[in-house]
């Protein structure tokens, strides 16, 4: 079965030409935490970089500034889509089906006598709020008849009804909220002061079957413990760690290595080597065999494997340091 | 007056004893079992099985002499051991539901034919084991149907009227299911203790109504009348011992007992709002028709339920629609939004497509929210779906979860790590934590999650109701399966953070950037978790179509719009169809649609779904004339709102034909809608040709 859609009146293309389409410089923000936006080409936006930013608490603004409005000029004349003295709106929309949602920001009138103003710009934007943005979402900004003006009716192919949707006026954006970006499955709680800075939980009931998650998982910081500030540095570089956080992280690791070969034996160095792959997605078994692989630990005895991670650690941060 | 049947034994053949015991269940209280059972039958009858429809169950309970029980079974029962066990009389209960299907089907195991269905009647009354086909069912009629034989002596009455043809019929039959070894056993030549009063073979129901009604006016049932269809169950003897016995504390002092245990009608009441509060008086219960039920013509609704199951429905609500109901009890009673929490509830690699397994939704509330405090001086959660009182804070958190008929598997208090509420010892200033998990009941199982590979599909329900036993108490993962853990763990680890979280925003906030930075510094870029950071694989560029494709392989036919013109009245339009090498002597056939997200929706689904006269229409359909070769005629549909039909004239197609049709506005509606054309085999099916 083939499909095409006919709309009873003009609208832009899908594919809108270059020389019509608006220049449009994308923020982001959020009222609490900086969202970490990350352009990573064709109209492709990651959030999270380097952030405390999450969807699940924080809201997400996204504001676009658009330039070049006379471009759109040709759109009131003669086989375009709307009258010469019709009113066209425009906002931003996001759409996302892993959301679930559609949702417009506010409007901004345009009309044909504004664009002979070289300088004209517009600033839209939309909220987003906290909790409703999953996955992977599209932001347009989307043009719609205001007022379908005096002049509508001798063209049989103008819309004639406020509000009916004209099309995209701009490129897509993406915007990645979701995506397969790894997370070290870390977590602070407040354990007492007595209790110790760090610890592992472990609930998983088979390494191979289950990923490589919190809930399954943990490096679980104390934060009520006398050397718990000294885990976080906040006035450093970009994902530089502090000698005692690298410590405990090597740590960490050594003993999820340790538990995991303990766990299964023969079949985890099977895994280190590549030879079985346990299942279509990163489980625990697998993790620890990522860090055996990129770290080349020594699994011959429980010391040395502490050292070669510690001694692995170092190599990565001083790596960070210079990459940064 | 009804002529007694006894079980003879045979080899394999079930026996009284046996079925006693068939439920594996002596840890809830009988009329629980009871309750849950019968509510569940009704359910699955209900003639309204959509949402906004009802179904009514009502419980009565009175005195009955022995003498009345004695003249029924009078054929086949040893009267003086009846006379002996219960010189005085007894209490019987009847159960009746109404706005449901009734015990219909055939007769007898003589009218039915091989592979037919065995009806209602058949499956409750005749059959031990059978389960019901449809997903959505709650019991299943196999063995949860032995409790009724548990709650007395084993007398069960089935009276019944159901819609046969164009007019009603009855049905009354009768069972006793006992212990055979009992020395003072009421079936004295019984080697099976199983046996059933009926018509004069007492292997059918009576269905003559004059005998039925001499019978149910013997037990004071009020018989169906006008157009009433349903089904009461009555059971005489109730046994005294149908709630949980008194419990003492670890000095031996008897705990005190909730008003609700003092009789069985307020037990009744309570044990309806235990298991059904989701559905109870629910005119948004989203799964099928609303519950509404009387004890004693008391009825329940749920602004009378208690405080706990309120909440309850009012977290349900919440959980299905995204969205509080005017009337919700958590905005009644002032619960903040920091303290109610909903979430979809999404575990990996389980579902064949994205979507989650259900959402649940949970609040904390405070003891007066509860109404424990003065003036109401309530019982706490625990004692209300538990039956014991959780007497120290912090207080165990309380998760509840249902299928599709929206009764509660079970309550859930587990503290331990791999529980409902993952580990979450308690709320730490002293609220209660109360939760509920409702699964998307047709999301469909990835094939991994299936017993056998090459299996039809399995919705998360069937397969819910598959990890059910007799009693329904409790989802078990079939062996091999992990997917009520995944959804449990799910649940566990944001109750958890929800359930202890001082301050939610800190610490998640913290936590994640550190994620993310340790992360980059230890683990590969992606596949290691679920974050945007890295952007999404293949989430841009994949969907370009590339433009013309070369059409020479094409086996399915395929349009192409060439130009529109907008004209008065409608749009011309010029097209191009690729005939394709599918069935090339099949007609093509141009259908047009009104696009929708969910894809186009053609003239006979717009009709069916009740939005009027279809908005387009084929005016006109012309055809290019081709040099030589093939010709085509183009036949527009009866009603011209299903499509043109194209059809070769004589020798085989062109590889492609070009037409114009005008597609006109039939109502004003066309004017603002999208149209779809789409090109297909006309297939006979098609009505719409």
């Amino acid at each position: 079965m083939s499909a095409t859609v006919l709309i009873p009146y003009r609208v832009l293309p899908a594919n809108l030409a270059e020389n019509f389409r608006l220049k449009m410089r994308v923020d982001f923000s959020s009222t609490e935490a900086d969202p970490g936006a990350r352009h990573l080409g064709s109209g492709e936006y990651s959030l999270g970089t380097d952030s405390d930013w999450n969807p699940d608490v924080h809201d997400l603004t996204i504001e676009c500034l658009l330039g070049d409005l006379a471009r759109i000029a040709p759109l009131f004349e003669q086989g375009g889509i709307a009258a010469a003295d019709a009113v066209l709106l425009i906002a931003l929309e996001w759409t996302s089906q892993d959301s679930a949602a559609r949702r417009l920001g506010p409007v901004a009138r345009l009309t044909r006598s504004q664009l002979p103003d070289v300088g004209l710009e517009f600033r839209l934007s939309l909220t987003l709020p906290a909790g409703t943005v999953r996955g992977t979402g599209m932001v347009v900004v989307q043009m719609f008849l205001g007022d379908p003006g005096t002049q509508a009716d001798s063209d049989l192919g103008l819309a004639r009804q406020m509000g009916l949707r004209l099309g995209a006026l701009s490129g897509r954006i993406y915007v990645v909220v979701d995506g397969d970006g790894s997370l070290f499955p870390v977590q602070e709680e407040a354990l007492g002061s007595e209790g110790a800075l760090w610890e592992m939980r472990i609930a998983w009931s088979d390494p191979r079957e289950e990923p490589f998650e919190i809930e399954y998982v943990a490096l679980v910081l104390n934060r009520d413990h006398e050397l718990f500030g000294q885990l976080r540095d906040r006035q450093s570089v970009q994902g530089r760690q502090t000698p005692l956080m690298r410590h405990v992280l090597a740590s960490w690791i050594a003993l999820l290595v340790h538990e995991v070969r303990s766990e299964l034996g023969m079949d985890f160095d099977s895994i280190v080597s590549g030879q079985v792959h346990a299942v279509d997605f990163a489980s625990i078994a697998e993790a620890a065999a990522a860090f055996v692989r990129s770290g080349e630990l020594d699994m011959q005895s429980a010391p040395a494997l502490f050292a070669s991670t510690q001694r692995w650690l170092d190599r990565r941060a001083r790596e960070m340091e210079r990459i940064a | 007056m009804m002529t007694y049947h006894g079980l003879s034994l045979q080899p394999m053949q079930e026996s009284g004893a046996f079925l006693l015991r068939a439920m594996q269940n002596d840890n809830m209280p009988r009329l629980d079992l009871l309750v849950r059972e019968s509510v569940q039958n009704a359910l699955d009858a209900a003639v309204d099985q959509e949402a906004g429809g009802e179904v009514q169950v009502h419980f009565k309970l009175r005195e009955h002499s022995t003498e009345t029980v004695s003249s029924l079974f009078s054929d086949g029962l040893d009267s003086r051991a009846l006379r002996a066990r219960y010189p005085s009389g007894g209490r019987l209960i009847e159960i009746r539901d109404s706005r449901t299907e009734g015990l219909t089907g055939p007769l007898s195991f003589d009218q039915l034919g091989v592979g037919a269905s065995h009806g209602n009647l058949l499956k409750l009354v005749f059959e031990i084991g059978r389960t019901r086909s449809d997903d959505g069912a709650g019991g299943s009629w196999g063995l949860g149907k032995t409790c009724y034989f548990r709650m007395g002596a084993g007398f069960v009455v089935y009276y019944s009227r159901i819609k046969l043809g164009d007019g009603y019929q009855e049905r009354l039959v009768a069972s006793l299911v006992e212990d055979e070894t009992r020395s003072d056993r009421l079936q004295k030549d019984s080697r099976t203790g199983i046996g059933w009063w009926g018509s004069t073979s007492g292997r059918e129901p009576i269905t003559a109504s004059h005998r039925i009604r001499r019978i149910l006016g013997l037990l004071k049932v009020v018989p169906f009348e006008g157009t009433e269809t349903g089904t009461a169950i009555i059971i005489p003897f109730l046994r005294d011992d149908l709630i949980a016995q008194e419990e003492q504390d670890d000095t031996g002092v008897p705990l005190r007992r909730p008003w609700w245990c003092a009789t069985y009608e307020a037990y009744i009441r309570v044990s309806l709002e235990r298991w059904f509060c989701a559905r109870l008086d629910n005119p948004l219960f989203a799964t099928g028709a609303r519950l509404t039920a009387t004890v004693d013509g008391q009825f329940i609704g749920s602004r009378t339920m208690l405080p706990v199951f309120r909440a309850t429905q009012a977290l349900y609500n919440r959980a299905v629609s995204g969205a509080p109901s005017e009337d919700d009890y958590l905005l009644l009673a002032n619960v903040s939004a920091d303290s109610i929490l909903r979430k979809a509830i999404s575990p990996r690699n389980v579902f064949a497509n994205a979507g989650p397994a259900g959402h649940f939704a949970a609040a904390l509330l405070t003891r007066e929210q509860l109404g424990m405090g003065a003036p109401e001086n309530g019982p706490d959660p625990g004692t209300c779906v538990l039956g014991r009182p959780d007497a120290m804070p912090p207080y165990r958190p309380l998760v509840t979860f249902m299928r599709k008929p929206g009764m509660s598997i079970s309550w859930e208090d587990s503290t331990e790590s791999r529980g409902w509420a993952g580990g979450l010892p308690g709320v730490p200033d002293g609220r209660y934590l109360i939760a509920v998990f409702v699964p998307t009941h047709d999301q469909i199982l990835a094939e991994s999650g299936r017993r056998t590979s090459g299996f039809a599909p399995v919705s998360l329900e069937s397969y819910l109701r598959s990890c059910e036993r007799a009693d329904h108490a409790t989802w078990h993962d079939i062996n091999g399966l992990k997917i009520v853990e995944k959804i449990r763990l799910n649940c566990g680890k944001h109750l958890r953070e929800f359930g202890s979280r001082p301050t939610p925003v800190v610490v998640v906030s913290h936590s994640i950037r550190m994620a993310r930075n340790l992360a980059d510094l230890v683990l590969p870029e992606r596949g290691m978790g679920t974050d945007g950071r890295a952007g999404k694989r293949s989430a841009v560029g994949s969907s370009v179509s590339g433009g013309q494709r070369g059409r020479s392989g094409l086996s399915a036919p395929a349009l192409d719009v060439l130009a529109i013109r907008h004209v008065k009245g409608g749009i011309e339009v010029d097209w191009s169809l690729a005939w394709g090498t599918a069935d090339m002597s099949v007609p093509r056939q141009i259908t047009i649609g009104v696009d929708s997200e969910s894809g186009p929706v053609n003239a006979h689904e717009w009709q069916e779904n009740g939005l009027g006269v279809f908005p387009f229409r084929i005016i006109e359909g012309t055809l290019e004339r081709s040099e030589g070769g093939t010709q085509y005629s183009v036949l527009l549909g009866p009603d011209r709102a299903g499509g043109a039909l194209l059809r070769p004239v004589g020798g085989a197609p062109l590889a492609d034909v070009r037409g114009t049709i005008l597609v006109g506005y039939a109502t004003d509606t066309g004017k603002s809608l999208r149209a779809v054309l789409t090109a297909g085999l006309a297939l006979p099916s098609k009505a719409n040709a």
